[in-house]
């Protein structure tokens, strides 16, 4: 719908892939295995908008993932992500492709928008603004006592005239 | 919460990754919380009941924590 509507082109989307890699990639192999995902994109003829480097996360729950015909338990991973302009009848084609990786724990590809969607990362959010308050309080009480009486009398000043 | 979080901060898409945002949905039990606490309209209570499901499925969020 509006997502459909924020895409270039007339069969063009914009998607995002999350994926989960296996935690037994050694870190020097991570930007290797990282390269392969990002290749097997590319060479759809995909062009990368934005993307983060896998980085080693505990998992919420223990996954399971059948890996040459034995079932491996997973209770941490490589998360990362890459966002990327793609044809929309190559996505099936991706996806198909991913799911015969072993090194791919789970991966999730949606359709989502050129501009980044993280809101926390563009300083929005309350929590920062009550952080930002909270240290405002914080740096309050190094006011004398007399200096607060004087502005809590001045504040019921005010609204008694008002 | 009384106001729409995503409308009073001008957030128009709901991130699975962003859990700083969708932790703040999240009950206890981690369950999702429900439209009347979170205050939410009914067009951002299902994106934020989306991310946070995309969040569990890709093991960012427990489906439930005891």
């Amino acid at each position: 719908m509006e997502e459909m509507t924020q895409t270039e082109g007339s069969d063009n989307g914009v998607y995002e892939l999350g994926f989960l890699l296996v935690p037994d990639i050694t870190e020097e192999k991570l930007p290797e295995v990282f390269g392969t995902l990002k290749d097997s994109i590319l060479a759809r003829g995909a062009v990368a908008i934005s993307e983060e480097f896998p980085k080693h996360i505990p998992l919420a729950y223990t996954m399971e993932k059948t890996i040459n015909n034995k079932i491996e338990r997973f209770n941490n991973g490589y998360f990362g992500w890459i966002k990327f302009e793609l044809e929309g009848a190559k996505v099936a084609e991706l996806e198909a492709s991913l799911r015969l990786r072993t090194d791919v724990i789970r991966h999730l590809l949606v359709s989502t928008v050129r501009e980044n969607t993280i809101a926390s990362k563009r300083g929005f959010g309350v929590r920062r603004r009550t952080k930002d308050e909270s240290g405002k309080e914080s740096a309050a009480p190094e006011m004398s006592k007399e200096e607060i009486d004087r502005e809590i009398e001045a504040l019921v000043d005010d609204k008694a005239a008002a | 919460m009384k106001q729409d979080f995503f409308s009073s901060n001008n957030i128009k898409h709901v991130d699975y990754k962003d859990l700083e945002v969708i932790k703040k949905f999240l009950g206890p039990t981690a369950k999702i919380m429900s439209r009347r606490r979170t205050g939410l309209s009914s067009g951002n209570q299902r994106k934020v009941a989306l991310a946070v499901k995309r969040a569990r499925f890709m093991g960012l969020l427990p489906y439930i924590q005891k």
